[in-house]
């Protein structure tokens, strides 16, 4: 018997979008479902709820269900996704007052261009000389198992550095990135927006990159279930998949993209100034307070063959980031029993075929 | 020298609600446990790398979760919790811990059977002190209701010239036909007598 009826997790995030303008423009109702949307405060929180059934599907970060399954990360469930939801949408935010003071230590003006090449320059000096800094950085991630931890290790290892040894790393809700930022406690962050762009707009931080600067076609989030609630209600699971495409493929539509964030702000999604989240879905965003707003292509991108079919090559790479988090290499079998277990093609296949016009 | 005490394991009890937090706290303390309790938060690591609990107990709503999950992963020199969740636990356990509204992370290193009646302790204290708020939730409301079918009956005296028989068997006669319950039906009185009451009052003027 499948549900018609179900609950769906999300953490209120930028990349949440296809789960609110499915429900806003009324996607779910037009696949004969009945979603009820949940806000949820933590990643740990919605793989529970999934694992008791207590909700039906869930957004995910895309590490997560091949690290649910490998059972590495909190419980072992076998969990699956047959739909990517969204790729790329982070940044790396570097505290504005080190900034200023790695400037002065190196002699360059205050007002040295923020940009992708000068920021790493700056930091590898720093990290490399004592002269420069004489301690260690202190990063935050908002999980263990994201994008966000793969990519900050891609970005450190991109200046020549190692990330386990030349740095230390720890984990704060996203919530709490910028008072962290403001207090001291961490000397940069990396997290998908708004929380960058705040820290900005507050002149707390800068963007030291931008994630697809680092990494291109990064998986970001998943529609994710239960291997075991899949196999009973594969047909509902579908009509979720589609509901989701559609939206995935509205939000794609750049006339659409000042809706979606006007949407968004409510009260009851996420509650973020409409300005804030246009910049993030728009990718026109700010470098520094005192730089002009400038294009970011694929900053964040809903929709494309890369975005939403969940498995192939960005899933091995995906993988092979979470083994390089892990500190160990994944056995060759193990990595292809659950590239293909865990992002499920046929599944993203079924949900293509049936949405006539869709790439 | 004499034999060291057996190994009692440190615990962190992680909440906001610092009435339930003491509960728990007094509860594991007389059964000889070491416990500290943190705030949830920004300052939860700090309390974390002081402390060097081998068992953290927190909300299973927290927001902090994702981290005490992830530390574990990220790096060496933080302690290494693990997940009390096992494989052979299954969800039943997770059902017991959501229903609690607690989870439990340990240390490395630890024998999960060692720990497993602390947790289960815990937990059934967590459960006993939503037990207690409910009970008293639910005795404050029985009062409030038989206050108001007190009040209820009043107004019937004095506006309508009942008697208190009557009264009452009217109050029970109109929450039947609502299918309300007495308290309910009491408080609807209420807030049309007392409506009734000042308009007259305003007539008189």
């Amino acid at each position: 018997m499948n549900k018609t009826e179900i609950d769906v997790a999300y953490l209120p995030l930028v990349d949440s979008a296809p789960f609110i303008v499915a429900e806003h423009l009324g996607f779910f109702r037009r696949s004969d479902l009945r979603v009820h949307l949940h806000k949820e405060v933590s990643w740990a929180i919605v793989r529970d709820k999934l694992a008791v059934g207590s909700r039906d599907a869930a957004q995910m970060l895309a590490p997560l269900p091949a690290m649910t399954t490998l059972g590495v990360s909190g419980m072992r469930v076998p969990l699956l996704t047959g739909l990517g939801l969204s790729k790329n949408g982070n940044g790396i935010t570097l505290s504005i007052s080190l900034w200023h003071q790695l400037l002065r230590a190196l002699g360059l003006p205050q007002d040295h261009l923020v940009s992708s090449a000068n920021v790493s320059d700056v930091v590898r000096q720093a990290v490399l000389d004592a002269r420069v800094l004489p301690r260690k950085l202190t990063f935050a991630v908002v999980h263990g198992f994201s994008t966000h931890a793969i990519l900050l290790r891609k970005w450190l290892r991109s200046m020549g550095l190692n990330p386990d040894a030349d740095v230390s790393m720890i984990v704060v809700p996203p919530s709490q990135m910028v008072d962290s930022l403001q207090e001291g406690v961490i000397d940069g962050y990396c997290v998908g927006e708004p929380w960058n762009t705040l820290a900005i707009d507050q002149k707390l931080g800068i963007a030291a990159t931008w994630g697809v600067e680092v990494w291109q076609d990064a998986p970001e989030k998943v529609l994710c279930v239960t291997e075991q609630w899949h196999e009973a209600n594969t047909n509902t699971h579908l009509a979720l998949r589609l509901a989701l495409l559609q939206a995935c493929v509205w939000l794609s539509e750049p006339d659409n993209i000042s809706e979606a964030a006007h949407i968004m702000s409510a009260e009851r999604y996420l509650n973020i100034d409409e300005e804030t989240l246009l910049r993030a879905l728009s990718g026109r965003v700010v470098r520094s307070p005192d730089q002009e707003q400038e294009p970011v292509s694929e900053l964040l991108s809903f929709h494309g063959a890369q975005t939403n079919q969940p498995g192939g090559a960005a899933a091995f790479e995906l993988l092979d980031g979470c083994a390089d988090l892990l500190g160990r290499p994944v056995d060759p079998v193990q990595r292809h029993l659950l590239a293909t277990r865990c992002f499920r093609d046929d599944l993203y296949q079924q949900t293509v075929e049936a949405l006539p016009g869709i790439r | 020298m004499q034999a060291a005490p057996s190994p009692s394991y440190k615990v962190m009890l992680v909440d906001d609600e610092p009435d339930r937090a003491e509960w728990v706290r007094e509860f594991l303390s007389k059964a000889g446990m070491e416990v500290s309790t943190a705030p949830a938060g920004r300052t939860l690591l700090k309390h974390i790398s002081d402390v060097t609990p081998d068992i953290i107990l927190i909300d299973i709503e927290s927001p902090d979760r994702d981290m005490l999950e992830s530390l574990s992963v990220l790096s060496a020199h933080q302690p290494t919790p693990i997940v009390m969740f096992s494989e052979k636990r299954g969800t039943e356990f997770i059902n017991a811990a959501i229903a609690a509204g607690v989870t439990a992370y340990m240390v490395g290193e630890i024998e999960p059977t060692k720990v497993k009646p602390i947790i289960d302790a815990a937990m059934a204290q967590f459960q006993a002190f939503q037990g207690v708020r409910k009970a008293l939730d639910d005795s404050q409301e029985q009062l409030r209701e038989r206050r108001n079918i007190e009040k209820a009956k009043l107004l019937l005296i004095q506006q309508h010239a009942m008697n208190e028989e009557r009264a009452h068997q009217f109050l029970r006669d109109q929450a039947m036909q609502r299918r309300l319950s007495l308290g309910a039906m009491a408080s609807t009185i209420i807030k049309k007598l007392e409506a009734a009451d000042r308009t007259g009052v305003a007539k008189n003027e």
